[in-house]
């Protein structure tokens, strides 16, 4: 479909870079904004506590989540201590993997310290 | 390689016809060292459909004299694929350049900026409809 002289233009392309890019720009913008507290327009700035308020209450619902897990892979933990034979419940390995990388999730959301999310860790594998 | 703010331009026009008449606007831009082109191709899409590409070097010997003088390098950053994109836009029949320039101004501004200890806080490119609101709010208050 084209013709002409096109050597050396067989670049990534701009459109497709700017395209890529902008999801990862924004962002960074978005974040050094609300980081360094630089001017931000009212919308935007309402935009942004509105998103931050919804991800703080879902890490917050998520935490309670992980409490409760917690609490009963402790429980579970206690009843194997207890079981003459601690044999390591069927499945479990597909929970443990999931809830680590639910901890893992909680951290990288800010929502855990890096203390908390070691010592979370530390629990869920019995260390 | 020192490069200020990027910016692409996509002009149309009917027919097969770079025309020329925007080339002493755009002299006078670049001699006044407000803009820097960095990068320039010409797309023609003929009455069939068909897009032909062509690199500043392709064009006839009056075009290429035209444009040459303002041209400052050919980065090849617009690839292939942007041209292929921008002419599936175009109707049939018509032709048009890319240019990829560097807003000169603006690098030579953030040097002196950067001299004065200014740092860059915000900058963005206001649409006219934000401006034409604003001013319609002036006018009726």
């Amino acid at each position: 479909m084209f013709g002409g002289g096109l050597g050396g233009r067989q670049g990534p392309g701009l459109l497709r870079t700017v395209a890529r890019t902008a999801v990862i720009s924004a962002t960074a913008t978005a974040t050094s904004r609300a980081v360094e507290g630089r001017m931000q327009s009212r919308a935007e700035a309402q935009q942004r506590q509105q998103a931050a308020e919804a991800a703080g209450w879902e890490a917050q619902a998520e935490l309670e989540r992980m409490k409760a897990q917690m609490a009963a892979l402790q429980a579970q933990q206690v009843q194997a201590a207890a079981a003459p034979a601690p044999a390591a419940p069927a499945g479990g390995g597909t929970g443990l993997i999931a809830q680590l990388q639910q901890l893992a999730q909680l951290k990288e959301a800010g929502a855990l310290s890096d203390a908390e999310f070691a010592a979370a860790k530390a629990k869920l594998l019995g260390t | 390689m020192s490069l200020g703010p990027i910016e692409l331009l996509v002009v149309k026009f009917p027919g097969n016809q770079f025309r020329g008449e925007i080339i002493p606007a755009l002299k006078e831009l670049v001699e006044g060292r407000i803009i820097r082109i960095v990068d320039i191709l010409f797309l023609h899409k003929g009455v069939d459909g068909r897009v032909t590409l062509l690199e500043i070097n392709d064009l006839e010997a009056e075009m290429f004299g035209l444009f040459d003088p303002i041209v400052s390098d050919v980065t090849k950053l617009l690839s292939q694929e942007d041209a292929e994109q921008l002419g599936n836009v175009l109707e049939n029949n018509s032709s048009a350049v890319l240019m990829l320039f560097e807003n000169t101004w603006a690098t030579e501004f953030a040097d002196a900026l950067r001299v004065a200890q200014g740092e860059l806080v915000l900058n963005e490119r206001i649409p006219r409809v934000v401006i034409d609101e604003l001013l319609a709010a002036q006018a009726a208050s």
